[in-house]
């Protein structure tokens, strides 16, 4: 639907308001500029971060041993809990059963994909395991869709928690 | 009949049976760990402790017989006293490593303990560890699991006589051990003690690992395998999140308790054999007329043309496939005045021990005899214009195959209807694709003259239609309509999906 808008002879001639426009941006520029950088509402993005608090959740991460195992053992009980169907888990056998302690089952595969994904925290809070968790990471953005699958290998690099 | 009260409430039971029993067919949950209908008792698990008025002591239901006037309370604070002890007492030993098991979804110690059990340790002394070990081919065991309840024991010892298992040492230190690991990978029914084992200490190599028990959907069906039926559990994988493989959607089969044929366990070929019915890569999913595949209305055109021209035709009928799809092939030959025959149905020597496995490998051939239809290899003449034949998943014996194959390629008009590419889709000039066994709901009638119904849980592949849809249109609204129709004419009595129920109805 069309609307039919009348504008009057002063607005017609959009000059005022551009001034108007700028005065404001410029009373702000001005205004940040002579306030001390702590206090400043803005962050200079890239080249400074914002600290989140320590229960953002953001990308995840597999916890592994001290050796560097994971400590995943692919029960699925993250995947059952992901409302998203995000989470794709594939189990193997380690064939370990003569060492002492056998841990005798680890994913091969573990995707989170990431498209899916709605940071609900539902997989930490399933894992028996205290593997999977969510970090403080928040850029996470892709150039392509298959990067955005994130595989077991790149979910044990994402660094931890700062509180940690 | 006797009377006893259970829970407060009155209730008449037959004499002679124990508590256990009772409770179950009355649908009292009574928790057990070594009870099992198809084994002697041996009461030493005491999960099925319950209190009687007037004994001094909690007695095992599962052992206990009912007399007249019992009063027998259930779920009493002091029977819940007693189990949360015995639970308390095996766990004791147990890793409680239910993200590694694969039991875990379907583990009744676990389910007892969110039910009854306590949730922290008292004992500060270490869990005794044993090795967990790949005992045979099929079976592995984790000793550290187990509850003793050694119902795997006797099964071994009771129904299948071979004997493998035994107790050794004593005390807290007590433990399953293998005596002969050659000797179960021989026996043809070793594979049930995977899932005679109320926890995870047994478990099938083959589905180690594999998959979740929560993720699949359980459906009960009938084996394909042989004569015998056995009931079967089958676990079907039919949830598929974006980033699973499409991977075949029969996870395993199991056994299923069937009380009025009293069978609790199956053979191990019907257990392994879930892996033909994953196969769709062979699947014939569109007709194919002259070589060429086709679309249905094609196929129907030259369905027609073959059967309403007035040819004379014989229908080859086939154990291997449903009650419901035979009757209407019957149904159609009668209709058209078409001659009905049988193949013979491949036959295999019986391993030792045989139990109830049958020689005769066809699920459905006691309704062909059941209809006294003549034998396709005692044909006397073979002047037909159209030969219509049905097959399954599945093999016939080889002089009917021959016959028929000589059949199909000498007539004018050859349709087959077929799951899969075989000899008889090439050597057909119609060949229709059918549903298997999962696909859709289905009678079979074993050689006890039992008609059991086998759930169709799965539906219809893309392409696929049953025989009733393409010979009679919309005169059927399902296979359903078939049965009643089959009883009504063929077996003179009311049967439906409904009278069947779980367990079958005997002729």
């Amino acid at each position: 639907m069309k609307k039919e808008v009348k504008l009057s002879f002063w607005d017609r001639l959009y000059l005022p308001a551009v001034v108007k426009g700028m005065g404001i941006t410029i009373k702000h520029f001005f205004k940040t500029l002579f306030t001390p950088p702590s206090k400043r509402y803005t962050v200079e993005f890239p080249e400074r971060k914002k600290d989140v608090p320590e229960w953002y959740r953001g990308l995840h991460r597999l916890n592994t041993h001290e050796d560097g195992s994971v400590k995943c053992v692919a029960c699925y009980c993250c995947a059952t809990a992901c409302p998203a169907d995000a989470i794709f888990i594939e189990a193997e056998d380690i064939d370990d059963l003569d060492s002492e302690y056998p841990v005798e089952k680890r994913p091969k595969q573990f995707i989170i994909d990431l498209h899916r994904c709605i940071f609900c925290g539902f997989c930490q809070e399933a894992c028996p395991k205290d593997a999977i968790v969510l970090t403080n990471e928040y850029e996470i953005t892709q150039l392509s869709r298959e990067q955005g699958l994130i595989p077991l290998e790149e979910l044990v690099k994402t660094p931890k928690k700062k509180m940690d | 009949m006797i009377n006893i009260k259970i829970n407060e409430a009155d209730h008449a039971v037959e004499e002679g049976r124990t508590i256990l029993e009772v409770c179950r067919e009355l649908g009292i949950d009574i928790p057990h760990f070594c009870y099992h209908p198809g084994l002697s008792i041996a009461g030493n698990c005491r999960m099925c402790l319950v209190e009687i008025k007037g004994m001094p002591k909690l007695m095992t239901a599962c052992s206990t017989v009912v007399q007249d006037g019992m009063e027998i309370l259930t779920d009493s604070d002091t029977v819940k006293e007693a189990r949360k002890g015995v639970l308390e007492f095996i766990l004791l030993d147990h890793p409680v490593d239910c993200p590694i098991c694969d039991k875990s979804g379907e583990c009744v110690l676990q389910d007892y303990n969110f039910d009854y059990g306590i949730s922290k340790r008292r004992s500060i002394f270490p869990k005794e560890r044993h090795k967990v070990e790949k005992i045979s081919e099929k079976i592995y065991k984790n000793d550290n699991r187990c509850v003793l309840c050694t119902r795997c024991g006797r099964f071994l010892n009771e129904v299948t006589k071979t004997h493998e298992f035994t107790t050794i040492e004593r005390g807290s230190h007590t433990h399953i051990a293998c005596v002969d690991p050659d000797g179960l990978d021989k026996n043809p029914f070793s594979s049930n003690i995977a899932d005679l084992c109320p926890v995870g200490a047994l478990g099938l190599n083959e589905f180690r690992f594999r998959k979740r028990v929560w993720l699949t959907d359980h459906v009960r069906a009938v084996c394909q395998g042989c004569e015998a039926g056995c009931n079967l559990t089958v676990d079907l994988h039919t949830r598929h999140t974006p980033l699973d493989p499409n991977v075949g959607p029969v996870v395993r089969f199991s056994s299923a308790d069937n009380y009025s044929m009293q069978r609790y366990f199956i053979c191990d070929e019907g257990r392994y054999s879930y892996k033909n019915y994953n196969n769709m890569e062979g699947r014939l999913l569109n007709p194919v007329l002259n070589g060429n595949e086709v679309n249905e209305e094609e196929a129907l055109t030259f369905l027609k043309e073959a059967t309403d021209s007035g040819l004379t035709g014989a229908v080859v009928l086939s154990p291997l496939v449903s009650v419901e799809e035979n009757y209407a092939a019957i149904l159609f030959a009668e209709e058209k005045g078409y001659d009905i025959f049988r193949p013979s149905p491949f036959r295999k020597e019986l391993p030792e021990p045989a139990l109830f496995i049958e020689k005769v490998k066809a699920p459905n051939h006691r309704m062909m005899k059941l209809l006294e239809i003549p034998k396709v290899t005692d044909m006397e003449s073979s002047d037909y214009d159209v030969v219509i034949v049905l097959h399954n998943i599945g093999s016939i014996r080889d002089n009917s195959l021959v016959k028929i194959l000589s059949l199909l390629k000498r007539v004018k008009y050859s349709i087959t209807f077929e799951t899969e590419h075989t000899e008889f889709s090439e050597n057909s000039k119609l060949s229709l694709p059918a549903p298997m066994f999962l696909e859709e709901d289905g009678c079979y009638i074993n050689s006890g003259k039992r008609i059991q119904h086998s759930t169709g849980s799965l539906g219809y592949p893309q392409g696929v239609r049953p025989l009733w849809k393409w010979f009679f249109g919309k005169r059927f609204s399902g296979p359903e309509g078939l049965l009643k129709q089959f009883a009504k004419e063929k077996l003179a009595i009311e049967l439906d999906y409904e009278k069947l129920g779980q367990e079958g109805v005997e002729l």
